[in-house]
């Protein structure tokens, strides 16, 4: 072999060495000074150079961006002068949170405002978690109540006293209990519910009546026996010639909420004291999961095949006549001038009625931890929040069913359809289990979900769904919670 | 092959024997006693802030790693012995990513290696314009991840997405691209080496640039064919910069956190999450951080032995020049 | 051995030409015009992206949304660009990527060059040592320390500051063999005529060796800064207040944060990359030669 390197070292460093190095005007940047002057000890261009950075550097600070380059530069706390408001709203909720700080600020025009908006889910709540933790966090932030209960339990939320939210004009008797309850850690409320957000049944009114699955008064006939809702589906079917009931068993979170809406109905819990035990029923969920598994592969009552988005955009097109989903669907719906109408998710489990159970969760506000909020302070969040919850009506018609019972039972909201017709469900919500690896978005529901979704589209079986479910809770159950209490 | 990196980056041991024979030969200054504090004043900055920042995190980990460290919590929370370590091991989600982060390794590397190589031996060929192909190559890897993410998620958007678009002229349905385990590869795999591709290219330009004209004067003398001349100059002579390439590849491929991260978060259902945002999603999102510390230490170990390997594979041969 | 010298800060030449001027044949020839050919022809593949998300930023959103492959557009309009400065505060976040990179730079080619010169020139007792730590240093890949990094850097309430950013890179092991190659490289007569007119070491090191490295200087330079402007997980994990983030912790945030539509996204990509891609037009050959010569990913 030839021996190149040597030779090709040698001429490299020729090149290289730079006292031997010739001077190349075409390479101006290389060496800006003549060779002389470089062999002089003085440099300076390299110096200039320097200069121009720090110049430069300098510069940047004084022209306006002063305060927030001193801000990195020397660390400071939260800012003293803007109240700032976290949220992971995004789509059309997002936009209607908007109007309502707008209207915030139309009303309190002495206070600075600033809304920052973070991605949905995971994202949202690691970045909540790590302002806190670096001693920067926002006034008020938005939080799921199955994950604001994380939140406080791992010391990240300031509690809010009953005093103080009357000083401000709000009384924790006003709100959904149900939600309150979810919101209370050890007698101390850790957030103020702004809705309950709800699985609910969407009907295409056009298709349904062809269906003849209509009453007389124009609303769906009545869904809560398996039979009943299997047969609705099949008839929904025979009109549209395509699917039955749209479920997006695809995605496994959507897979979770519908196991979790069933599987409560016929009383079951899936961990208990707080994840660290696991009371998975496998004959009450194998039900569940044998009854969607049912619908889905045998039936053809709910189509497998569909991905989600593909059955939610059907819907929206009309050619869809019956339709499982959050609330939170009404917007696009309403936007995309779908004939709709819409009624509570139906109770296919469990004997009485009092059974009845439906998947839900909470937004709220709530106070990242700040040891240094003054009173005068604390007054203005809550008064931001109070701001923010007397707009609920303006909220719930986005869909999500409001917590503010003075909003829940004005005439205005009883008129507000279709929004009206589920807003009952509030009171039966079936929130995540309280765990610390639990709540909506979290790695917990994907992957339960996951397991439930595999076994609903037919790419596993339901004892094996049940195994696998089985297998990582267990694991997860055994895990030490690596929050601060429970 | 002479590059810093090649001594510096990965040929871990070889600058230390350089510098030795060196000091023998030309550091013939004496030094009055006094004198030699000046060295270690100048090394002084450099080992405090290595102490503070490089050292004292690893040791720090290592100890997390024993711990039932929380990020929500300060101190370190409770001793628990190897039981981190055997939770890791007996991960099944763990070893999933750490398999994630080896498969994207696998397909970016290939195209990685092979195709900057093409572009770096035809850039060789053309005269003039060279400025031109190496501004196309090299300025993606400038661009910041984000932004990256961003402009190829548009291209990769469901039906509105220029793919998307361009499929349906074809008559073809709509690419997937980010809905499916497998197209949600081919799409991460397609924005890496658009984006990174420049580094390697840069690395084989410089090492086209060390081999002698005049060996190839002399083959074309011979009648050798450009395709000759390729085979038994170009591609022998380079072959310490392949290897180089590679292996920068294979360390860099195996910490891909970035692009993933963003484009598909892991999606769908974590079947594209690679080891290093479980670390993140378990050490912070969860606040497992002390078990994501031991997981750390397990990839820490895995990368070490990749490392090994590759200085057994490029040792022998160096030894014998 | 190749490494004797792991100095080489070769130049990448473009006006001297390749191999290929010998005695072109036809075959020769045509081969070069294949080359053109496909390289061209990847050259375009290459700039597509950054030409599409250009084009999309200039379309206004009604024309995006009825007609999303249309190249053309009858109403160019700057009006994202607008929206996104405005919106998303782009101006600061260039401002903490400028001052985080530049920061960094010049500590690290102060502290690693000093490093490298002492390790290079001056044969103190320990040295050996020093150049042993360095090398563990680069076996330590730094994703295994952001854990305990971020812990650290809590305890030291730096977390949302710039230090966050700037301290835990400046010890580089690759900067000080860089540096301490060059020095190397330099004929060590120089410092023995320095030390004979009196001369202390840091004023060789500063005043004789440090003005003659200005290669080294710059590519330690240009890997450090192309390194802190672009890097994420760590500034995604350390700088959580809108008020510090840097361009692609930033740019992260307005994709999902500020309800932006599709073209003011692109606007958003575009005015992330702007920055970098503009100077390497300018520098390009010294940013090549940068990456070539310290071989950082």
């Amino acid at each position: 072999m030839v021996r190149p390197l040597i030779d090709n070292q040698k001429r490299v460093f020729k090149v290289v060495r730079p006292s031997l190095r010739e001077p190349r005007d075409s390479d101006p940047a290389i060496s800006p000074s003549s060779p002389s002057s470089r062999s002089s000890r003085t440099a300076p261009s390299r110096r200039g150079v320097l200069a121009g950075l720090g110049l430069a550097a300098g510069g940047a600070v004084l022209s306006g961006c002063a305060s927030p380059a001193v801000a990195g530069i020397v660390g400071t706390g939260p800012g003293k002068d803007t109240l700032q408001f976290w949220s992971l709203l995004g789509g059309a909720d997002g936009i209607v949170m908007q109007g309502m700080v707008d209207q915030y600020k139309k009303t309190h025009p002495n206070v600075k405002q600033q809304t920052v908006t973070l991605g949905w889910g995971d994202p949202y709540y690691t970045k909540l978690s790590l302002a806190v933790i670096g001693n920067h966090p926002p006034d008020v932030g938005i939080a799921h109540l199955t994950r604001a209960r994380i939140l406080a339990k791992a010391g990240l939320l300031d509690p809010i006293a009953e005093s103080d939210l009357e000083r401000n004009g709000l009384r924790i008797t006003d709100f959904n209990p149900v939600a309150v309850q979810m919101a209370t850690i050890n007698g101390k409320l850790y957030a103020v519910p702004l809705d309950t957000h709800v699985q609910t049944v969407f009907y295409n009114t056009k298709i349904c009546k062809q269906a003849g699955l209509l009453k007389p008064d124009g609303t769906l006939v009545d869904l809560d026996s398996r039979d009943r809702f299997t047969e609705a589906a099949l008839e929904s079917k025979k009109v549209t010639k395509q699917w039955g009931f749209g479920i997006g068993v695809q995605d496994p979170v959507i897979s979770w909420r519908q196991f979790q809406g069933f599987y409560s109905q016929a009383g079951g819990q899936v961990v208990a004291d707080q994840g660290t035990k696991v009371v998975l029923d496998d004959d009450k969920a194998g039900e569940v999961i044998d009854f969607i598994t049912g619908l889905t592969l045998h039936k053809g009552a709910v189509p497998s095949t569909a991905s989600s988005g593909a059955v939610f955009n059907a819907f929206a097109a009309g050619t869809l006549g019956l339709f499982i989903d959050g609330d939170w669907d009404i917007s696009a719906f309403k936007a995309a001038k779908t004939p709709f109408d819409m009624t509570r998710f139906p109770q296919l489990f469990g004997s009485v009625p009092t059974d009845y159970k439906v998947q839900a969760d909470s937004h709220s506000l709530v106070l990242p931890r700040n040891s240094g909020r003054s009173r005068q302070r604390l007054d203005t969040t809550l008064q931001f929040i109070k701001s923010i919850i007397s707009q609920s009506l303006t909220w719930g018609g986005g869909g999500h069913i409001p917590a503010y019972l003075p909003t829940d039972r004005s005439e205005a909201y009883k008129k507000l359809k279709p929004n009206s017709n589920y807003a009952a469900s509030a009171r039966h919500a079936a929130y995540d289990p309280d765990a610390w690896y639990s709540g909506s978005g979290s790695h917990f529901e994907s992957v339960v979900g996951g397991y439930l979704s595999a076994a609903f589209t037919g790419q596993s079986s339901v004892s094996a769904a049940l195994k696998n479910m089985r297998r990582d809770l267990n694991r997860l159950a055994k895990t030490k919670s690596p929050l601060k209490s429970a | 092959m002479s590059s810093a990196t090649d001594g510096a980056l990965a040929g871990a041991a070889a600058p230390a024997t350089a510098s030795r024979k060196r000091a023998g030969s030309t550091g013939g200054l004496q030094l009055k006693s006094g004198e030699r504090r000046v060295g270690w004043a100048l090394v002084a900055p450099f080992l405090v802030l290595y102490a503070v920042w490089l050292v004292g995190p690893t040791l720090y980990g290592l100890v997390m790693s024993f711990f039932n460290t929380s990020v929500a919590r300060s101190g370190l929370n409770g001793f628990v012995g190897f039981q981190n370590y055997a939770g890791v091991l007996s991960d099944p989600e763990f070893w999933g990513t750490m398999w994630h982060s080896t498969w994207f390794t696998i397909i970016t590397t290939i195209p990685l290696v092979i195709l900057p190589l093409v572009f770096a031996l035809l850039t060789n060929r053309v005269g003039r314009g060279q400025w031109i192909f190496r501004f196309a190559f090299f300025a993606p890897t400038l661009v910041p991840v984000t932004a990256v993410v961003l402009i190829f998620g548009w291209m990769y958007s469901a039906n509105n997405g220029i793919l998307d678009q361009a499929l349906a002229k074809l008559g073809m349905g709509p690419g997937n691209w980010t809905v499916t385990t497998g197209m949600s590869w081919v799409s991460i795999t397609i924005l890496t080496v658009w984006w990174t591709i420049g580094f390697n290219y840069v690395l084989y330009l410089a090492g086209l640039q060390d081999i002698p004209t005049q060996l190839y004067e002399a083959a074309a003398l011979d009648g050798a064919s450009t395709f000759q001349q390729m085979r038994t100059i170009t591609l022998p002579l380079l072959r310490r910069t392949i290897l180089l390439v590679t292996m920068l590849q294979i360390l860099a491929s195996m910490k891909v956190f970035d692009q993933i991260y963003l484009l598909t978060s892991g999606g769908p259902n974590f079947s594209t999450r690679p080891v290093i945002e479980w670390i993140y999603d378990t050490g912070i999102t969860q606040y497992r951080t002390g078990y994501a510390a031991a997981a750390s230490i397990v990839y820490f170990v895995a990368l070490l032995v990749v490392g090994l390997v590759w200085m057994l594979i490029n040792r022998r041969p160096s030894e014998e020049d | 051995m190749a490494s004797t010298a792991p100095v080489a800060m070769r130049r990448l030449d473009s006006k001297t030409g390749g191999p290929l001027r010998v005695k072109a044949d036809w075959r020769s020839r045509a081969f070069t015009q294949l080359s053109w050919t496909v390289l061209v022809l990847f050259g375009l593949i290459w700039i597509f992206p950054a030409f599409w998300s250009l084009d999309t930023s200039l379309r206004p959103e009604g024309e995006i949304a009825a007609h999303p492959a249309a190249f053309w557009s009858s109403h160019w309009t700057f009006g994202a660009y607008g929206t996104v400065w405005k919106n998303a505060d782009m101006l600061g976040l260039y401002v903490n990527s400028f001052l985080i990179s530049t920061l960094s730079v010049v500590f690290t080619v102060a502290v690693c060059s000093m490093a490298g010169f002492a390790i290079a020139r001056i044969r103190f007792r320990g040295y050996r040592l020093v150049t042993g730590i360095a090398l563990a240093g680069l076996l330590i890949p730094p994703q295994i320390g952001i854990l305990p990094m971020f812990r650290e850097v809590q305890s030291m309430h730096l977390l949302n500051t710039y230090w966050s950013n700037i301290l835990p890179g400046i010890a580089a092991p690759v900067a000080v063999f860089v540096f301490a190659s060059f020095f190397r490289g330099l004929p060590h007569e120089m410092a023995e005529s320095a030390r004979v007119d009196g001369a202390g070491w840091f004023r060789i090191y500063w005043q004789v060796y440090l003005p003659l490295c200005r290669p080294a200087v710059a590519a330690v330079s240009i890997f450090t800064f192309i390194w802190s402007w672009n890097s994420f997980l760590w500034p995604l994990l350390t700088l959580s207040s809108p008020k510090v983030m840097t361009i692609p912790v930033g740019l992260n945030s307005i994709q999902t944060g500020f309800g932006l539509i599709q073209g003011q996204i692109m606007a958003g990509a575009v005015l992330g990359a702007l920055p970098l891609v503009f100077v390497f037009l300018f520098f390009q050959r010294h940013i090549v030669e940068g990456v070539a010569n310290t071989g950082i990913k």
